[in-house]
């Protein structure tokens, strides 16, 4: 009989996940920084009881280190707001969890009929992409996905889920950048929850759909790159035609606030991303976008912004409904999804950034306190 | 100069888009004075795999 061959490269995984070092993890199990090394390379084999170690630091069943990755994430295929400054652990981190979380993506999707990506092509000679090209592009994503021209999207989310795009959130990495994504067969964004302006989370979504339709096999994360996606995002999330329609005239006068706080509710989109978009269309000069811009700055609406907490909250809600899916018509609980992909309850729960209840266990122990009622 | 051509089920049936030097160029759209209500959409469809409902039928029969 062929003996099993621990893997690895599994072992460097379920460390990154955990945003731990070689050091760190050595420490943790009372052994060296070089046998963690050793390990990890297959130059050497772990004992039995390191093992069991492992399994309890990372949150992994044994079986974890014996099967293989079905096909780890790529630095590139990350969309990352700044590549150069983005720590390195934290890129290794990332691409660890997207690994992880594809496989749970396509063990659901073995079962589960999820909706496919479908994202526009986008004809595309030269880079960078002109103004145009990019106003053009948001309309042909919100014609494709019938969205219509001039109307807001009143749930950005949902649109995204139902064109195939799975959004997350991962407590280790949500925090510390904007949002990023992941373009592979199934679409991932991991967006920042902590963030309190309902708005900011809308753009951070339409940002990432910007990298998804524009920059498709193209490394992001410089400034060119990010500076489309935004103006994706401000051009899908409130398309030009509907902007010229309802931005009310301020030629020569003061800007009037209670019509764009209106515009910020009727549309979802920051009273900021507002005037961006006004100056950038030509309609407000710089002098009018620069006394905008200092006043919400001196109000202290450079984050938060006045009517922010009257915005309808976004939850994703397909991975949510593809475990409830799974519960009630095949009778798999997340456990049991997590025992399969060997992997702890608590440590799906983490990635996926929803609660797990744990499964009730049948057992023939009566407890103390109902023994005596018997 | 942008044009856009609607049917009368408020289909777009035809988009025209003349650029005018360098500037990002606005639609020229009749004024509605009713605005179009956001757009709603219901929540992403799960269901089971055909194949998996076809021997879950199988055995409960």
């Amino acid at each position: 009989m062929k003996a099993e061959i621990f893997r690895g490269d599994k072992l460097r995984i379920a460390r990154l996940l955990k945003g731990l070092s070689q050091k760190e993890l050595g420490d943790k199990v009372a052994t060296s920084r070089q046998f963690i090394h050793q390990l990890e390379t297959e130059a050497r084999s772990p004992a039995d009881d390191i093992i069991e170690a492992f399994c309890e630091i990372l949150q992994v069943e044994r079986s974890f280190f014996y099967q293989p990755i079905g096909n780890d994430v790529k630095p590139e295929q990350c969309h990352f707001r700044k590549r150069r400054t983005t720590q390195v652990g934290l890129v290794y981190r990332v691409l660890a969890y997207s690994t992880i979380f594809e496989e749970l993506v396509s063990y659901l999707n073995d079962f589960l009929d999820l909706p496919q990506p479908e994202f526009p092509t986008i004809e595309h000679q030269k880079e960078p992409y002109s103004n145009l090209e990019i106003e053009q592009a948001a309309d042909i994503c919100r014609t494709k996905w019938k969205l219509g021209l001039d109307t807001p999207i009143s749930n950005i989310a949902r649109v995204l889920e139902n064109y195939g795009v799975i959004i997350t959130q991962f407590r280790g990495v949500s925090e510390k950048v904007d949002a990023l994504s992941v373009n592979r067969r199934f679409p991932i964004i991991i967006r920042n929850s902590a963030k309190e302006s309902i708005c900011r989370l809308r753009f951070d979504l339409a940002h990432e759909l910007g990298h998804f339709v524009l920059h498709d096999g193209v490394e992001t994360g410089e400034p060119t790159t990010e500076a489309e996606a935004d103006k994706f995002a401000s051009a899908f999330l409130f398309p030009r035609i509907a902007f010229q329609k309802e931005f009310p005239s301020f030629r020569g006068k003061r800007l009037n606030w209670d019509l764009i706080y209106r515009l910020k509710m009727r549309w979802g989109l920051s009273a900021k991303a507002i005037i961006y978009r006004a100056h950038y269309l030509g309609l407000i000069d710089a002098i009018q976008y620069r006394s905008a811009n200092v006043l919400l700055n001196k109000t202290g609406q450079s984050k938060v912004e006045k009517f922010d907490d009257q915005i309808k909250p976004e939850e994703p809600e397909l991975l949510t409904n593809a475990l409830k899916v799974m519960k009630n018509e095949r009778g798999i609980t997340p456990s049991q999804i997590a025992k399969c992909l060997g992997i702890k309850p608590e440590l799906l729960s983490e990635i996926i950034g929803i609660e797990i209840p744990s499964d009730p266990t049948v057992s023939n122990i009566i407890p103390l306190f109902r023994r005596k009622f018997i | 100069m942008y044009m856009i051509g609607y049917n009368q089920s408020n289909e777009i049936r035809c988009q025209w888009e003349i650029p005018i030097e360098e500037m990002v160029p606005f639609a020229l759209t009749l004024v509605d004075p009713i605005e179009p209500q956001p757009v709603e959409l219901p929540p992403a469809p799960v269901s089971i795999k055909k194949s998996y409902r076809v021997t879950r039928e199988n055995n409960e029969s």
